[in-house]
C-alpha cells in the first residue's frame, strides 16, 4: 500500500512539474525507442499496476469476508473482490501462488525497471559529467532500498503508536539493522562515485562536487546528507540502549527519510549549475514558495490517501 | 567526413543545410543575438543565439574570445535521442526540430544538450515594453502560431534555434547570417561539395564545440 501511494506521489510531483499537464497522456501514446524516459514511464505504469495486482490477492481474503457486513467499509469490500467469493484455505493458497509469480516478475522491474532505471535517466546524459556513470543506477537502486527500509520502519513505528497495538520490537530492530546496511552501502558507492570523477580532473565533473563540499549550500550535504541523514541514525543504530528503543528507531528513520531529500537536491543541482559552456550563465535555484507548498500538499495527498486505505481496505488484518 | 556523416548526407534530396562561423571575423557586437530575438519573437528568458564573450590571458598578454552559440542542428542529437514521446526530431533536410504541439515540457533535452541551445518557455512576455509584442508569434517552422496569448503559443514546452526554418523555405538566409556585420556567417547546403560551407568546413581551421560530446554538429567553426 505504501508503494503505491509512493508511486501516485512521485507521478503526482512529475504531473505538476512538466510544462504542459494537458498533454501527459502524450507521454503514453507516443514514444521514442532511443529514450530511457519513454521506458521508464512505461514502466512506472506498469508497476503501478502489479502493485495494485499484488495488495488485491494480499487482502482478497479479508475482503471477502468484510464483504458479509454492512457498512461504509463492507460496501468498498464488495465492489472490490470483483465477484470473488471463495473464503477456504485452498483459496489462500492460491493468493500465495499469485503473490509469488507477481513478485517474481516484480522484483526485477523495480530494481532494473523502476528504481535502476530511474538512475539511467541521469547516467546516460553524457553533456553532464556528474551524472555520466555506470554506478548511478546502483547507487539509485541502492538508495531506493535505504528509503524504503527507512519510511516502512517509519509508518510501523508510528501506526503501532496511534493504534496501540503491541509493537514488535525484533521487527523494528531487523528493519533498522537493513536500513543501515543498505546506507552503508549506499555511502560507500556514492564515495566511489566521487573519488573517480575527482582523479578525472573534468572541469564541470569537478565544479559539481565543489558544489556540494564548499558551495554557498554545503549545508546540504554536511549537515542534512552526513549529519541527519548518516550520522544521527549510525549513532542511533550503534548504541544498545537506543537501538532497542522504538521512538529512537523512529528518529532515525525519519532522519534518514529527511537526509535523502538532501541527496536528491544534491543529485539534480550540481550538474546543472555549471555553465555548459564558458560564458553562459550560472544557475541559480532554490525552491521557491510555490514548490515548497505544492510538495507539502503532495505529500499530505499521499498521508491522506493512506489514512482512507487504512480505514476502508482490511489492511492490517493482512 | 565522418561515415555518419556520409550517411546523413546521401539520405534524401535536397539540400542538408549547415553554418560556418569564423571566429576571427566575429567582433562580439551581438547583433545575431538581437535579429534573432526580433526575427523569432522569441519571449524573455529565450534566446535561440547567444554570444559568449570571454577575456583570457593576464594583462598585458590577454585576449578576447566570441564565440556565436545557434543550435548545433547535430546529426546525432542528444536532445532527440532523450525525448519520451519524439516531439523534437531530426529533418531530413539536416535541422533538428521541435514539434511544439507534441512537447509535453518534461525538459529532458534541456539537460541532454551539451550547448545549453535549448530553453523552456516560461509563457513570460515582452508585453510591458513592447506594445505589439503579444499580437503576433514569429511563424517558426512555417506554422502560423496566431498571437502570443492564444491556444497555440508554445508556452510549457521548450524551444530553441531551427535555423530559421520559415526563412530557408521561402529563399532567404536564416536572420543572423543576413545581418552579421562581419560576414563572420556563412550558410548553405553541406551535401554539396562545391558549396561554400562545405569548402570551409574541410579547411584546416574548421573546428567543432565539445567534440568529445560526438554530436557532430551542423555549425562549424573557423579557429
Amino acid at each position: 500500500m505504501v508503494a503505491i501511494i509512493s508511486m501516485v506521489l512521485a507521478l503526482t510531483f512529475i504531473l505538476l512539474d512538466i510544462g504542459r499537464m494537458d498533454r501527459f497522456w502524450h507521454a503514453l501514446v507516443y514514444g521514442n525507442i532511443t529514450s530511457v524516459l519513454a521506458y521508464e514511464v512505461r514502466f512506472y505504469v506498469v508497476y503501478l499496476i502489479l502493485l495494485a495486482a499484488e495488495l488485491w490477492f494480499a487482502i482478497r481474503h479479508d475482503l471477502v469476508i468484510a464483504a458479509q457486513g454492512t457498512g461504509l467499509k463492507a460496501s468498498v469490500a464488495r465492489f472490490l473482490k470483483f465477484g470473488s467469493t471463495d473464503t477456504s484455505e485452498k483459496g489462500k493458497e492460491k493468493d500465495r501462488r499469485w503473490l509469488k509469480i507477481l513478485g517474481a516478475i516484480g522484483i526485477p522491474i523495480a530494481i532494473f525497471g523502476v528504481h535502476g532505471g530511474t538512475g539511467l535517466l541521469f547516467a546516460v546524459v553524457k553533456a553532464r559529467a556528474y551524472w555520466n556513470t555506470a554506478l548511478f543506477p546502483v547507487v539509485f537502486v541502492l538508495s531506493a532500498l535505504v528509503s524504503g527500509t527507512a519510511l516502512v520502519t517509519a509508518i510501523y513505528i508510528i501506526k503501532t503508536k496511534v493504534t496501540g497495538k503491541q509493537l514488535d520490537l525484533s521487527l523494528v530492530r531487523s528493519l533498522a539493522g537493513w536500513m543501515i546496511l543498505f546506507l552503508m552501502i549506499d555511502v560507500g558507492l556514492q564515495f566511489f562515485e566521487w573519488i573517480v570523477g575527482f582523479y578525472g580532473l573534468q572541469e564541470d565533473a569537478l565544479a559539481a562536487l565543489y558544489f556540494q563540499l564548499q558551495g554557498a549550500n554545503a549545508w546540504v550535504f554536511w549537515l542534512v546528507q552526513m549529519g541527519i541523514g548518516v550520522a544521527v541514525p549510525v549513532c542511533l543504530y550503534a548504541v544498545k540502549s537506543t537501538r532497542n528503543s522504538p521512538t529512537a528507531m523512529l528518529i532515525a528513520a525519519l532522519a534518514v527519510v529527511a537526509g535523502i531529500l538532501g541527496v536528491r537536491f544534491n543529485i539534480v543541482l550540481p550538474a546543472l549549475v555549471h555553465p555548459l559552456l564558458p560564458g553562459l550563465p550560472e544557475g541559480q535555484y532554490y525552491p521557491t514558495l510555490l514548490e515548497w507548498t505544492a510538495s507539502v500538499g503532495v505529500i499530505a495527498l499521499g498521508m491522506m490517501l493512506y489514512t482512507i486505505a487504512v480505514r476502508v481496505l482490511p489492511i492490517d488484518e493482512a | 567526413m565522418n561515415d555518419a556523416r556520409k550517411m546523413a548526407a546521401s539520405a534524401g534530396e535536397g539540400p542538408r543545410w549547415a553554418m560556418v562561423i569564423d571566429l576571427a571575423k566575429c567582433i562580439g557586437c551581438s547583433t545575431c543575438t538581437v535579429t534573432c530575438k526580433a526575427e523569432n519573437r522569441t519571449p524573455p528568458g529565450v534566446s535561440y543565439n547567444v554570444v559568449l564573450t570571454q577575456e583570457k590571458g593576464t594583462f598585458p598578454q590577454v585576449s578576447v574570445e566570441h564565440i556565436p552559440r545557434p543550435c548545433m542542428q547535430c546529426d546525432r542529437p542528444a536532445c532527440a535521442q532523450v525525448c519520451p514521446v519524439k516531439a523534437t526530431y531530426k529533418m531530413e533536410n539536416g535541422i533538428t526540430a521541435i514539434d511544439y504541439d507534441r512537447c509535453i515540457g518534461c525538459r529532458y533535452c534541456i539537460t541532454a544538450c551539451p550547448y545549453g541551445a535549448r530553453y523552456f518557455d516560461f509563457g513570460d512576455s515582452y508585453g510591458q515594453e513592447m506594445l505589439s509584442f503579444e499580437f503576433v508569434q514569429a511563424a517558426e517552422y512555417g506554422v502560423d502560431r496566431g498571437p502570443r496569448n492564444g491556444f497555440k503559443a508554445p508556452k510549457g514546452t521548450v524551444r530553441k534555434c531551427t535555423f530559421c526554418f520559415h526563412r530557408l523555405s521561402r529563399g532567404e538566409e536564416p536572420a543572423c547570417v543576413e545581418t552579421c556585420i562581419g560576414d563572420a556567417r556563412y550558410f548553405g547546403d553541406l551535401s554539396d561539395p562545391n558549396s561554400v560551407v562545405s569548402k570551409l568546413a574541410a579547411g584546416p581551421r574548421a573546428f567543432y564545440l565539445k567534440e568529445t560530446m560526438g554530436t557532430l554538429p551542423r555549425v562549424i567553426y573557423l579557429k
